[in-house]
């Protein structure tokens, strides 16, 4: 059975929210997770999206994250992708973009490349 | 996993391509709007190609007009559909002479030195054709692929592949679209017949007491004159005659009155708790396809946890419709429209907000206190380019009060209109 497809808001500070995505990030998916993040960086803030949990990335997830890295690429806030799921990983390293993605091992380790100030 | 090593990755890169066709084939054969196959497109092609910016324009049916920004992922947003406008006519003559994908630089020769400006400005790599039919019906901009290695032939026949299928989905979609909403059309205009109808009962009952009081003075003078039967035989007979004209009128008056108060029964206003979430999302899903028909988009958002709202549904649908009617009639193409409702607490008493905005050309303040008047619109003068008798606010409002509801309206010129129907909230 397929996990159901969910957006789980981690802890938030004053600079940054985590959000951590879970589920299959396919087409149906993918506005959804544009949406979110991009309210964040409307809000001024960094972002952390943990993506432990996704089980299958179809191109429009990918298609979906490499947006979101060019609308945090404009700033204000800075985005990092964590905790890569196997199914991600093969799909980036397929396409050789992981260099442009901004990743970090965990949320800890991105949230002290935030804290920081420096962009990867 | 596929082998490892040059071969096995040039293979591996097939079968993603190939998956990825068949994933945007797949979502397109479950029902998706107009907005949502734009992302769906973008997303698929920007995740196979490898680059982290995309666009989509899409000329308005049947019009020379310029095309219009459906969505734009990456790039600046500003900068690209000011870019889309001034390079709209270009790049549809040269689509509809050579319909394949063309890099910036190719194209060079065709764009003035300000429009070349604008490419550099927004980073655009490439652009290509959207066809159905074999005609141009838009086309999509992609940035430069990560890494800088460029677009290569397999990568524009992946695009190509990809345009083509959308394209033709996207073209099925709008005919599809066109016939839901000639569809809704006609079920519309026939409730709306008869609602006009009963206006005109009440009008004509309206006019009926204004007709009868002067009658009545009238009938009343010619009878004390009648009836003190003095001056000449001549003139007593014609004012006799002149009375019993009165009489007859009056009769006839009274029939009509008769008939358009049965008639006006009609218009009751049946109240009771209804769910607004679910009333609007299904409203918006059913006005879509003739909102899109237009490349205006229509989005719904309500608070979670919203109250029952206190109204008669069927009325609560007619407002809308007026409300959205108003923004398709003034508002370009390629405008954003939203339905949304909150909960909303006024001195102790609560309140349903049912807010419904669009990002037009807005209502100078000057105008703003009239449009619910009948028989206004914004633009009284005679060269006006809208129709309409400018009733339908005017009915809006009628129809909020007869509920118990208030309709009121913000406006910003160049920015937008915002009506905010407040309706009780149920119990």
């Amino acid at each position: 059975m397929i996990a159901p497809f969910t957006i789980e808001r981690g802890p938030i500070s004053d600079r940054s929210v985590i959000l951590r995505v879970r589920g299959e990030l396919d087409a149906r998916n993918a506005p959804g997770v544009v949406e979110a993040c991009t309210q964040v960086r409307r809000d001024g803030k960094s972002l952390v999206v943990n993506l432990a949990g996704v089980s299958f990335i179809a191109s429009s997830g990918i298609g979906g994250l490499l947006a979101l890295v060019e609308e945090f690429r404009q700033g204000p806030g800075t985005l990092r992708l964590v905790s890569i799921s196997p199914a991600v990983r093969s799909v980036v390293n397929l396409l050789n973009i992981d260099r442009f993605l901004g990743i970090d091992e965990n949320e800890q380790a991105a949230l002290d490349i935030l804290k920081d100030g420096t962009n990867g | 996993m596929v082998g490892v090593g040059p071969a096995g990755s040039e293979i591996a890169r097939i079968e993603h391509s190939l998956k990825s066709l068949l994933e945007l084939a797949r979502e397109l054969s479950v029902s998706l709007g107009l907005h949502q196959t734009a992302d769906l497109l973008l997303f698929n092609l920007m995740g196979q190609l490898g680059t982290g910016r995309a666009a989509l324009w899409l000329i308005p049916e049947g019009t020379s007009a310029t095309s219009i920004m459906i969505r734009c992922h990456g790039f600046d947003r500003t900068a690209a559909q000011q870019a889309g406008e001034a390079w709209s006519h270009t790049l549809r003559e040269h689509f509809e002479r050579n319909p394949v994908p063309v890099s910036i630089a190719d194209l060079e020769s065709q764009l003035s030195p300000s429009h070349l400006e604008l490419a550099a400005q927004i980073d655009v790599a490439l652009f290509a054709p959207m066809l159905a039919h074999s005609e141009v019906h838009g086309w999509l901009a992609l940035g430069p692929k990560l890494g800088g290695t460029g677009y290569a032939e397999a990568d524009l026949q992946i695009l190509q592949a990809a345009l083509g299928i959308v394209g033709v989905a996207l073209q099925n979609a709008r005919l599809h679209g066109q016939m839901t909403e000639a569809h809704r059309q006609l079920l519309a205009s026939n409730v709306h017949l008869q609602e006009i109808d009963g206006l005109k009962s009440e009008f004509l009952r309206n006019v009926n007491h204004e007709l009868r009081t002067p009658l009545a003075v009238v009938m009343a003078t010619l009878e004390s004159v009648v009836s003190a039967k003095s001056g000449e035989v001549r003139i007593q007979s014609m004012l006799a005659g002149a009375l019993e004209c009165a009489h007859h009128l009056n009769e006839l008056l009274e029939n009509l009155l008769t008939y358009s108060s049965a008639v006006s029964a009609r218009l009751v206003i049946e109240l009771a708790d209804e769910n607004v979430d679910e009333l609007l999302r299904a409203y918006c899903d059913e006005r879509r396809p003739g909102v899109t028909a237009g490349l205006r988009e229509i989005a719904c958002s309500c608070e979670p946890e919203l109250p029952a709202a206190h109204c008669d549904r069927q009325r609560l649908i007619q407002i809308l419709d007026q409300l959205l009617d108003n923004a398709l009639k003034f508002t370009s193409s390629g405008s954003h429209l939203r339905l949304s409702a909150a909960a909303l607490s006024v001195s102790g008493e609560r309140w349903v907000q049912v807010e419904f905005a669009d990002d037009g050309p807005g209502i100078p303040l000057e105008r703003l206190h009239s449009i619910f008047n009948s028989f206004e619109q914004v633009d009284g003068s005679q060269t006006r380019v809208v129709g309409g008798m400018g009733m339908g606010l005017a009915l809006a409002r009628e129809l909020a009060e007869r509920m118990g509801c208030r309709l009121d309206v913000r406006s910003a010129v160049a920015r937008g209109t915002t009506f905010t129907l407040l309706i009780p909230a149920g119990r």
